[in-house]
């Protein structure tokens, strides 16, 4: 029991913590995002800080701007779900890897583990790392390429990804070899 | 589909015994009950009825458990060869053999993928449904190199029976007057998009008399009457073909064949009942039903009849045929030839190239097209290649870039997920699907010792590539490359997948091992499809084939089981048989 409540709470400071970084307010998001937190259940594979991690990082790939970001749909708990399920365990353990790379590099760096900078260093660090530029090192980069694809697997699998971001077309009763691109298109989902 | 169709136990005498449900199957139902004949298909998998069985049809990703993806270890325990299948997904898998239960083997260092249905309608639920005709080019190639025997047939022979299961099927396409690819009964073609019908143009004019076009497929792009009286709507264009389609929109036992096959009361469906082995009378010479392992009990029971085709899947008909021993026959039923289990051959696929597409960023397209631009034969029609026989189609077709491909790009954040929201670049990508020579040294037997729970030995798969097949392979990447940059492409990339990463079987063409040909000495079945050594025993499906052509085969296939049945009822009537 006293494990259980223990976890409990820690996964409650994550989110809390994780809240905070995405600017979420105290009086809407947090509350249902503390209240989807006891529903759900630990994470399947990563660790909490590993989870909570993710769940930025995948915020910073796909954030918030007119329709839901990755941490509205709960990206990161799809990852983390995928990655025990569905990935070798060697994808499941380069993950991992590049989670603790990033957060080694950031300590480095600034002297705190990623999640915890401010938003303008998280920014410049992952430029540096999408780019491969020192400290990162191409295999870094490759790594963050990965990590974009779950991200983006995650978010545009989701309902909302697919059908408020993108146009998601289940029964499009047949096929139009063309149609014009207006300012209003956007890519199909699937 | 009511229950009264489905039997167990059965005394009865029927006239006809079609074992497998696939697409041959489903075929050979239609055309023996419609001509009279009380018939009983014998399947081994379990039933799997129109719509209410195709689980994962209608699913959007976020309501499945892996948004699509297999549990991991599930595919590497159960399924760890049907995962290499492009079409074995969470929608999909209960449409997959498990391989667990239903292991082959093949040597050491040399894989076959032996990909496989375990259902009533077998592959039918999950083909690609692309549908050719072969020409004379083909039935006369065995002849003119001397790789295989000389089929017993010519196209004129088949050229009926193509228009025949055509018109049923409902096979979407244009007629173009191609020598290599004779037309046929066609539906309207799909849509080429802005780029494809820009290549095209281009393609047509300097390639000429090779053409790109529209990819003939078993998908209604409009219904027929006949077809929309059978339930069947024309296709949705959702692309969700292989998780079963309730539209009845493309090919299947279940959306074309099963239906007028039950209308006449004259079938009955044994399911879960795997063939041990066909009943074979010495005093006769005539085959007398198939013994039958229950596959969920494993009682073992009979089933009789005055004819037997097998339509089981290529290896599963000669499978059969090769525990079918007997005194007369103790290499295998209808065997004298010796060569039953040889000349295994499947096509050439995992060479290609793309590009990039400058250009067109107002065109798009709706819907997901459940074909793709071809361009069919064009090696060794004309002129004679100095480096491989035989020839090759490519296939492929230009899109705009989605989700899928962004992560490879730079960027996150607004700018990354606007980027994404906006359709992307066009491409363009080409793949081939090259003819492997028919070799006897590709082959399969049983296994002498090994044996499946049901005690029946395992299908020992021996089979390679040759150096004409490597040669094509690396043509087609070489030629496709060539292609798209003449066509104009960027950054054209060629593919070319090493034999272990593409076995042969995983093209799911496989085909031969109980050939058709005029020599009892060297074939096993005549032109017809009728055992040399057994006259009331035929062999319907791709075992038949004496060479396997470039085009898909499943079409020919069908028109080979559609005369090969009316042939047989001719011959019952006339008591020859």
């Amino acid at each position: 029991m006293t494990s259980f409540a223990h976890r409990g709470n820690a996964r409650r400071t994550a989110l809390l913590r994780l809240g905070a970084l995405c600017g979420l307010t105290l009086a809407g998001d947090i509350p249902a995002a503390l209240a989807a937190a006891k529903r759900a259940a630990a994470p399947a594979l990563l660790s909490v800080d590993e989870l909570a991690l993710t769940g930025v990082l995948a915020e910073l790939v796909i954030p918030r701007t007119d329709t839901p970001g990755a941490l509205d749909v709960g990206a990161h708990r799809t990852i983390d779900h995928l990655l025990h399920t569905c990935a070798s365990a060697a994808d499941a353990a380069a993950f991992r890897a590049s989670l603790a790379r990033l957060d080694a590099l950031a300590r480095g760096h600034a002297g705190k583990p990623f999640r915890v900078l401010a938003a303008m260093d998280q920014t410049a660090l992952l430029r540096a790392l999408d780019g491969g530029i020192a400290p990162f090192t191409p295999a870094d980069m490759a790594a963050f390429r990965k990590l974009k694809s779950y991200v983006a697997f995650a978010y545009y699998t989701s309902e909302a990804g697919a059908m408020r971001e993108l146009a998601y077309l289940p029964v499009p009763g047949g096929f139009t070899g063309y149609v014009r691109v207006t300012p209003k298109t956007r890519t199909w989902a699937i | 589909m009511e229950a009264s169709f489905y039997i167990k136990e059965s005394a009865e005498q029927y006239d006809a015994i079609v074992v497998g449900s696939g697409i041959t199957g489903g075929w050979a139902a239609k055309e023996l009950t419609e001509r009279g004949l009380k018939t009983l298909m014998v399947e081994r998998g379990r039933p799997v009825e129109h719509g209410v069985d195709y689980l994962g049809e209608n699913k959007a990703p976020w309501v499945m458990p892996n948004r699509g993806l297999v549990d991991a270890k599930v595919a590497e325990e159960q399924y760890p060869i049907q995962r290499q299948c492009y079409a074995f997904d969470e929608h999909t898998k209960h449409f997959f053999n498990n391989d667990r239960d239903m292991p082959y083997s093949t040597p050491e260092g040399r894989p076959f993928s032996w990909i496989r249905g375990n259902q009533l309608g077998g592959k039918s639920l999950m083909w690609a449904r692309q549908s050719y005709r072969w020409s004379d080019l083909d039935f006369e190639a065995n002849l003119k190199d001397g790789h295989g025997v000389d089929w017993p047939i010519r196209y004129a022979d088949l050229a009926p029976w193509y228009s025949h299961v055509e018109r049923h099927v409902g096979i979407s396409g244009g007629k173009e007057g191609l020598d290599v690819l004779p037309d046929g009964e066609f539906l309207p073609a799909f849509d080429f998009n802005s780029v494809e019908l820009a290549m095209k143009r281009k393609f047509d004019a300097r390639h000429a008399p090779a053409r790109m076009i529209m990819g003939r497929t078993a998908n209604l792009r409009t219904a027929t009457e006949a077809q929309q009286a059978q339930g069947r709507v024309q296709c949705q264009a959702r692309h969700q073909c292989q998780r079963g389609c309730s539209f009845g929109a493309y090919f299947s036992t279940q959306s074309s064949t099963l239906p007028p096959a039950l209308k006449t009361g004259r079938l009955r469906i044994a399911t879960d009942s795997i063939v041990h082995s066909v009943i074979y009378d010495p005093k006769t010479n005539r085959a007398t039903g198939v013994r039958v392992i229950d596959a969920n009990t494993l009682a073992t029971r009979e089933y009789h009849a005055r004819v037997v085709l097998l339509c089981a899947s290529t290896l599963a008909s000669t499978a059969i045929l090769l525990n079918s021993t007997s005194g007369a026959f103790p290499t295998g039923l209808a065997n004298s030839s010796g060569v039953l289990g040889h000349y295994l051959m499947d096509h050439l696929f995992g060479a290609g190239a793309s590009g990039r597409v400058e250009g067109f960023e107002d065109d798009y397209y709706q819907g997901r097209r459940p074909t793709a631009p071809y361009i069919p034969r064009f090696r060794n029609v004309l002129e004679r290649h100095p480096a491989f026989l035989r020839g090759y189609a490519l296939s492929g077709g230009a899109g705009r870039e989605g989700w899928q491909s962004a992560a490879a790009k730079p960027g996150f954040g607004k700018d990354f997920k606007a980027m994404i929201r906006k359709p992307g670049p066009w491409y363009f990508s080409l793949g081939g699907q090259g003819e492997m020579l028919p070799r006897y040294e590709n082959m399969v037997s049983l296994h002498p010792t090994k044996k499946d729970k049901w005690g029946m030995p395992l299908l020992h798969i021996d089979c390679s590539y040759s150096d004409n097949d490597r040669r094509m392979q690396n043509d087609i990447a070489d030629t496709s490359a060539s292609i798209l940059e003449d066509l104009g492409v960027k950054d054209v990339k060629k593919h070319l997948r090493t034999l272990e990463e593409w076995p042969p079987g995983l093209s799911i063409h496989e085909m031969g091992t109980a050939r058709m040909g005029r020599d009892p000495k060297t074939s096993v079945l005549n032109g017809h499809n009728q055992a040399h050594d057994v006259p009331n025993l035929f062999v319907t499906d791709g075992a038949s084939m004496a060479s396997s052509a470039w085009q898909n085969p499943s079409l020919t296939f069908m028109a080979l089981t559609a005369r090969a049945c009316a042939y047989a009822v001719d011959e019952l009537k006339a008591g020859r048989i």
